[in-house]
């Protein structure tokens, strides 16, 4: 379980660069970047997010509504 | 600089070699770094209610010295690349009572997903050293971003002298002859650090296996 002020901290490691780089939680179980353009997509596997650049990359093209519960490699 | 070793070995090596020792790294190496690691923790001299970041936390030990300090109206984040590691340190954690106050996220420091100017403190051991050289500005700038306005960083690595003794020039053979297990080697963490604006508080040389290990406090300039 993510603690609710953990997200007023977190950010996409890529688009905090120069921009918000805000994140919403998502089933639980997936971090998804809200920047417009960006589509990546974090997973929280054994409750630890995985921030890795090249893991967020891996599910931009695939929907919020789409991603696997729990995320793979949990 | 031209003289610090570069690290051949890829961050995807990195993250598999950590897993791997995740098991082992406090019977190899923790005793040996435990004292230089509680001798940075008192330079950064943490309050209560702070918010401080570990980077590279490996078994989770300082997180453990971190959280006690800040408290319970403090904040402690964490961020590793090796997933073997995050469970070990969360392991840890769980069994000291501190799950709930320490955040552990598996990342990479050359882009840490932590708002810009979030963070009170940044402590660092035997981490920067892991970097490749032209990565180590980055991870200095990365740390900078996070640190709020006057946030201090607290770091200790291996240090690289201006005229390298035996013991250094075997290490640094041994890095060149064994990349991917032997992948830290002493490098220059006080000119990387005034270079990216950081001012040195204070600076402390040691000896770990007749090797220089260097401590440092350094600032934000305002």
């Amino acid at each position: 379980m993510i603690a609710p002020d953990l997200l007023e901290i977190l950010r996409c490691p890529v688009c905090v660069q120069d921009k918000e780089g805000l994140l919403k939680l998502e089933k639980d179980s997936w971090l998804v970047c809200q920047e417009p353009g960006c589509g990546r997509k974090y997973p929280i596997r054994d409750e630890i997010p995985v921030m890795l650049v090249e893991e967020g990359d891996k599910w931009v093209g695939i929907r919020v509504e789409d991603l696997p519960i729990p995320p793979p490699g949990s | 600089m031209d003289d610090i070793s570069r690290v051949t070995r890829s961050k995807a090596e990195a993250k598999t070699t950590y897993d791997a020792l995740s098991g082992w790294y406090d019977l190899l190496a923790g005793s040996s770094e435990r004292k230089f690691k509680e001798e940075c923790l008192r330079m950064l001299d943490l309050r209560a209610g702070e918010t401080v970041l570990e980077i590279g936390f490996g078994t989770g030990e300082a997180l453990l010295s971190l959280a006690r300090s800040t408290g319970k109206q403090g904040k402690v984040f964490g961020i590793d690349i090796s997933d073997g590691m995050c469970k070990r340190a969360q392991l840890r954690l769980r069994k000291a009572g501190f799950a709930d106050s320490v955040e552990l996220k598996s990342g990479d420091a050359t882009s840490l997903p932590f708002s810009s100017g979030s963070m009170d403190a940044v402590f660092m051991a035997f981490t920067l050293e892991l970097f490749d050289t032209p990565d180590i500005p980055i991870v200095i700038a990365e740390c900078r971003r996070v640190l709020r306005r006057g946030g201090r960083i607290g770091l200790v690595a291996m240090a690289r002298p201006d005229r390298a003794g035996r013991m250094v020039r075997l290490y640094e053979w041994a890095h060149h002859a064994f990349p991917v297990w032997v992948d830290c080697r002493p490098i220059r963490t006080q000119i990387f650090l005034e270079e990216a604006g950081f001012i040195t508080l204070d600076r402390k040389e040691r000896s770990m296996w007749g090797l220089p290990v260097e401590i440092l406090l350094a600032k934000i300039s305002i």
